[in-house]
């Protein structure tokens, strides 16, 4: 590890406009996190037309602190309400709603701050230590390996996310699709443009995020009638000596199992959090309490989501390959600043990434201070009606999309994305792979094409070139996994 | 002999049958359209060569869903979808008033359309009066304004009836 660019780091996270955006970034991400119904992807869309107006650093900085910021305020609601402000605080629900109807509200939030800050803490020690070996290694990446791990990062996607494989695949082949449209990248030929200026540079991601994370789950919201949230928040929220005894090692379990996943594209911190408790159903002490108040079964998803949102990075920092919808939302903040995430911006942009790396340590140190104290105030975000939220978060969205061009068209494209998401959700088809695929539609042209004419279209490239072969097979596998299971349990 | 069960219920129509088919019909739609694109070679891939293939793909996956959903083997059932009316009407009211919104924004600016959007939107979802709801949308509409049009500089239409 080089410690010179990591103090260097400390003291870019330590200039006083980035310490004030890495603590609104963890503070919006907090209150994020407490609101069902607003996730942190949904809110970096919404501001990023706000970060034009800041030097790439500070934008990673400030976008970073909203996602693991929401990975706290996520446990809150899922505590004190049994409704989980983020998807990644589902299993949390079990025993810290069973802690809060015990009168216990106070240890369980704490430990869930606690235990965030530990795994957030050791998660980023991790991403110090692995991005940089993962990123020497990858600068001997060409076009080729560029197409098996974009390939394999997708099928990953399609594979671990929500919903069945096959309609994934599907979702990721329609986002390929819709990365086609506009100028192609090779020869700049127009392609399902129909005559329209609007389409010629192709679906900017901005809108298709705010539609399809923004307008989609507020009219899912509205359809359900969301009501108001009735809570009282907890005073003492210290946990006891014999809490942090048991929750020790969950915690340690929970930072591991969570750190590995979130670095695994499509594993993410939902699957983390139901991994970590999962691997506490089976490995923990006291196994037969949990699901009944039990203290680790808050430690340990807790620890693992945040550690998993850390995690996240190691991909997207090292080999320019969003991990989930978060860290695509996150390159295209970096595209917008005219970066290229991947194995040189350690690099080329030592700052950058040192400077991401020690401000995750500061804003977990930040969240930590105010999550324990400050948890009344958040909590009674709870009480401000909906119907009020709804058309705000919609102007949000409009504002994000205007911001790209100035265009109404791009607010009808946002519109457009926004329908389709609700109506797709509606019929169970999870539009997470389609928006990475989106994002990753023209690179992956690009790199393939490449590889095709250097090798004269021999698919023999990918054979020959061990790393780009070993990503192709892994792929493949993902992809025949389920036929092959459903075949050996035939027999 | 056994007697004959009860005659099982019809298969209900299923979610995935109706997502299939979309997929089918953009796939179907992109096909049709890129033929239009160079193919190329396999050694000199045209513009057509990526789009034709993806194409081709979303047919194959759409059918072997569809097939799924035939068979009622996944997907939501439709007739819960169909019980859900008054919840489909919100989505459905709410989805207007943002589309109303979107296309008067060129004509009277963003702010008064922002305001508007509010303003409707407290009244019929959060079932406010209408005093409240206009004080709610003028607010809005006038914060916008300060914040994101003066202060942020952000590129939204000031509307052509002021301009």
């Amino acid at each position: 590890m080089d410690f010179t660019a990591f103090l260097n780091g400390l003291a870019v996270a330590f200039e006083p406009m980035r310490l004030g955006l890495c603590l609104l970034g963890v503070v919006v991400g907090t209150v994020v996190g407490i609101l069902p119904g607003l996730g942190p992807s949904a809110t970096i869309a919404l501001l990023l037309p706000v970060t034009y107006h800041l030097d790439p650093v500070s934008a990673v900085i400030l976008l970073a602190g909203i996602y693991y910021g929401s990975q706290y305020g996520g446990s809150t609601t899922s505590i004190l309400v049994r409704i989980p402000g983020e998807s990644s605080s589902l299993v949390t629900v079990y025993d810290g709603y069973e802690m809060t109807k015990r009168g216990r509200a106070g240890p369980a939030l704490g430990m869930a701050a606690i235990a965030s800050f530990v795994a957030g803490t050791l998660a980023t020690l991790a991403l110090m230590l692995v991005a940089p070996a993962l990123g020497r290694f990858a600068l001997a990446f060409g076009p080729p390996e560029y197409v098996g791990l974009m390939l394999l990062g997708l099928v990953l996607v399609a594979g671990l996310g929500e919903g069945e494989p096959t309609k994934a695949l599907a979702m990721v082949t329609l986002g390929l699709l819709l990365a086609t449209i506009g100028q192609d990248p090779v020869a700049a030929v127009e392609r399902f443009v129909f005559g329209t200026q609007a389409l010629l540079d192709g679906i900017d991601i901005v809108p298709a995020f705010m539609g399809l994370f923004g307008i989609a789950e507020v009219l899912m919201a509205l359809e359900r009638h969301q009501a108001q949230t009735a809570v009282t928040a907890p005073k003492d929220v210290w946990p006891s000596r014999q809490d942090f005894r048991e929750s020790a090692a969950p915690m340690a379990r929970g930072s591991v199992i969570g750190f590995l996943l979130g670095v695994l594209p499509g594993g993410g911190a939902t699957l983390a959090s139901i991994a970590a408790y999962a691997a506490e159903k089976r490995f923990a002490r006291n196994r037969a309490r949990l699901g009944q108040g039990a203290i680790e079964g808050v430690a340990a998803p807790e620890a693992a989501n945040n550690a998993a949102a850390t995690g996240a990075f190691v991909p997207l920092l090292t080999l320019g390959i969003p991990a989930n919808v978060v860290m695509a939302m996150m390159l295209a903040a970096l595209t917008l600043h005219g970066l290229r995430a991947g194995p040189l911006l350690m690099a080329e942009k030592p700052e950058l990434f040192w400077g991401t790396v020690a401000s995750m340590y500061v804003g977990n140190a930040l969240l930590l201070i105010l999550n324990l104290p400050l948890i009344g105030l958040f909590v009674r975000l709870l009480r401000v009606p909906y119907p009020m939220m709804a058309p705000l978060i919609f102007i949000f969205c409009l504002i994000g999309a205007y911001s790209v061009t100035g265009r109404t068209s791009e607010a009808f494209i946002m519109i457009l994305f926004g329908l389709a998401g609700y109506g797709f959700r509606k019929l169970a088809f999870d539009t997470t792979p389609m928006i990475l695929a989106l994002i990753l539609g023209k690179p992956l042209e690009e790199s393939l094409r490449q590889t095709l004419a250097l090798a004269k279209g021999d698919f023999g490239v990918f054979l020959n070139r061990p790393i780009a072969g070993t990503l192709l097979a892994t792929a493949a596998l993902v992809v025949a996994a389920p036929v092959l299971r459903r075949l050996l349990l035939r027999r | 002999m056994s007697s004959p069960g009860p005659t099982p219920p019809p298969p209900a129509a299923r979610g995935d049958v109706v997502g299939a088919l979309i997929l089918v019909a953009i796939g179907l739609f992109a096909w049709a359209s890129s033929r239009g694109l160079a193919f190329g070679t396999l050694g000199r891939p045209g513009a057509g060569f990526f789009p034709s293939i993806l194409s081709a793909a979303l047919i194959v996956l759409g059918g072997i869903i569809l097939v799924g959903g035939l068979r009622g083997a996944g997907g939501v059932d439709l007739r819960a979808l169909r019980e859900e009316g008054e919840g489909l009407r919100r989505a459905g009211v709410a989805a207007a008033l943002l589309l109303g919104a979107i296309a008067i924004v060129d004509i009277v600016g963003f702010a008064i359309a922002a305001g508007l959007l509010c303003g409707l939107m407290l009244r019929r979802f959060g079932e406010r009066g209408w005093v409240a709801s206009a004080g709610f949308g003028l607010a809005v509409g006038l914060a916008v304004f300060l914040v994101f049009k003066l202060w942020l500089r952000v590129n939204l239409p000031l509307g052509r009836i002021f301009a």
